[in-house]
């Protein structure tokens, strides 16, 4: 997934960078205090074990002639947590660039958002929904290993996509390119599970004090905070990227209802509320008024992503008006 | 640490060797940065961008055999993403080669684009690893404010990371050994995954070794050298040269 500086703009690169040098900056904040500790050989090692598994490429099967290697960042991010596991996957990649000219200078950026900060983060926050509270178990570590190690491939390459589609440098279609990518990495990150699986459950079976060094899986909690913002930056880049990849025609139901005669002519009513409704709506299916809805996919487009995030913005206020107001009445109510 | 094939040349002394990790560090940043501004149908702008990795490598006394073998394990996914640019790109573009005019299909343009650019990119990055000490590129990017648990990460990787192929390769010499080629790929696979977690054991106890014999010796999360890097008259030379050259062919394109 190493992506070479052929592949984007230098608009594009230093956005990247940016975003990877905020993220860096954050999370070396976060572990300043554990600097001293034993994190970092830990770290050291575990960046070298990943550094090694990526070297061996596997080849995928059911798809001939490809071949892809290990992410191993959620991995690190449930030894190491999600701070560390950036800072150790920076680390690899700058190696990987600087000593084995694996993935581009200028690309690094792009490099570390797809291989590090979205599947550390993203996929940690996951596996730590889904082990929940209380002892872990070999029931729960299995699907919250598996699950959030191929959600964090797959996010990474559509991130790849996203980068790509928005520098512009491929004459290939950018649908093409995504169906490619990401058909390839949905059977890399069922892989990636499967080691990652592997791995964890023989930690678990014969070394379980690891789990008592740095870090405590039996006893560390989910930060709600750190929920929130994760599920955030999850809604964030699913609304402003991925809405663009979504199907230019009409969904089931709105198939089915635009097919003739399936429906009563509407009432005088209804048909009025219609009309107010296609008046006043300020970004009708998604898009700018008067702009007309375009076929193309992907619809790379500001006011796609415009009207994504707005969404988000509007029902979390409105959720938390909602919440704030029943909170009020059973406060009342019992007082 | 030293590895026979990966720093072969990076401890030679040259004109290049002796410059300052900081010099070679922002100048392969420049540059990269330059040829990945070139837009995508534009071949002719990059061609004198070759000197300057030419330069470096001669210079720096790197042998070509080695920059080619290198340059061709990296290659793979961009040839196969260039390779199908005229696939999809019909659309007719004009250019000039040797004063006459000719019509070729866009895709071709952009295929030659993205090689000469992964060429240039992939050469500078070599030269740079084969003329810099990978401890003076960590000093550099001490220099430029790199947070210090990244420098201690990338240190430490670096330190353990030939020690555990090796421990990987003795791994899989052991198992070659025992089953002489007779392993079904279903019980291939199930070791598989307890040789990697042995490999991860065996690590993580030698880096804990190596972390209480640091400890034993005052360590204190710190790292120091000897040896301070020095930005002397030849990097100010071979930063000019460089940077000027670079603003000679932006001026001589638009």
């Amino acid at each position: 997934m190493h992506m070479a500086n052929e592949l984007l703009s230098p608009t594009v690169a230093f956005g990247c960078g940016i975003i990877a040098v905020g993220g860096i900056s954050f999370a070396a904040g976060r572990i300043r205090d554990m600097a001293d500790s034993h994190l970092i050989p830990l770290m050291g090692v575990l960046g070298a074990f990943v550094f090694a598994a990526q070297m061996v490429n596997f080849s995928l099967p059911a798809i001939a002639g490809t071949s892809d290697h290990l992410i191993g960042a959620i991995l690190l991010a449930v030894l190491l947590g999600p701070h560390a596991a950036l800072i150790t996957m920076t680390g690899i990649l700058v190696v990987q660039c600087l000593v084995f000219q694996d993935g581009g200078l200028l690309a690094l950026g792009a490099n570390i958002i797809n291989m590090g900060l979205l599947p550390a983060y993203i996929g940690y926050g996951l596996w730590r929904l889904m082990i929940g509270q209380g002892p872990l178990t070999r029931g729960k570590l299995l699907p919250a290993a598996w699950t959030a190690a191929f959600i964090g491939v797959c996010l990474g390459s559509a991130a790849v996509c996203v980068e790509v589609g928005l520098s512009g440098r491929l004459a290939i279609p950018l649908a093409k390119f995504s169906a490619a990518m990401i058909g390839i990495h949905l059977v890399s990150g069922a892989i990636e599970g499967g080691i990652t699986c592997a791995i964890l459950i023989f930690l678990y079976k014969l070394y379980p004090h690891l789990a008592g060094t740095s870090v405590n899986w039996q006893e560390k909690k989910m930060n709600p905070r750190s929920l929130v913002v994760m599920i955030c930056v999850l809604a964030v880049v699913t609304a402003g990227s991925f809405s663009w990849f979504a199907s230019p025609y009409a969904d089931g139901l709105e198939r089915v209802v635009s097919a003739p005669s399936t429906l009563k002519p509407k009432t005088e009513l209804a048909g009025k509320i219609d009309t107010f409704q296609n008046k006043f709506t300020p970004l009708p299916d998604y898009n700018k008024r008067d702009e007309p809805s375009q076929k193309r996919w992907p619809n790379v487009n500001f006011w796609t992503s415009f009207s994504g995030l707005l969404g988000i913005g509007l029902t979390m206020f409105v959720i938390r008006l909602g919440a704030g107001f029943i909170t009020c009445r059973q406060k009342v109510k019992s007082g | 640490m030293h590895h026979h094939f990966i720093d072969r040349y990076a401890r030679e002394d040259s004109v290049i060797h002796r410059l300052d990790a900081r010099t070679k560090l922002l100048t392969a940043i420049v540059f990269s940065a330059y040829v990945v501004s070139i837009p995508r149908y534009e071949i002719a702008p990059l061609v004198p961008l070759v000197i300057i990795p030419f330069t470096w490598i001669t210079l720096g006394k790197i042998p070509w055999p080695f920059v080619g073998k290198h340059i061709l394990i990296c290659s793979p996914f961009i040839l196969t993403l260039a390779v199908f640019n005229p696939l999809f790109d019909h659309s007719l573009q004009h250019i000039v080669l040797f004063g006459s005019r000719y019509t070729v299909p866009g895709g071709f343009l952009i295929a030659i684009n993205l090689l000469v650019k992964y060429l240039l990119g992939i050469t500078c990055l070599i030269a740079l690893s084969s003329t810099t000490r990978f401890d003076h590129l960590l000093l550099a990017m001490k220099k430029f404010r790199v947070p210090r648990i990244l420098i201690l990460q990338m240190y430490f990787l670096y330190r353990y990371l030939f020690e555990l192929i090796e421990q990987g390769h003795e791994i899989l010499r052991a198992r070659q050994a025992r089953d002489v080629g007779h392993l079904t790929v279903a019980r291939r696979i199930r070791s598989s995954s307890g040789m990697v977690g042995v490999l991860f054991i065996r690590s993580y106890e030698s880096a804990l070794k190596v972390f209480q014999a640091m400890e034993a010796r005052l360590y204190d999360g710190h790292l120091r050298t000897v040896e301070q890097l020095q930005f002397t008259r030849p990097d100010l030379i071979a930063f000019i040269f460089t940077a000027g050259f670079l603003f000679f062919c932006y001026l001589s394109n638009t």
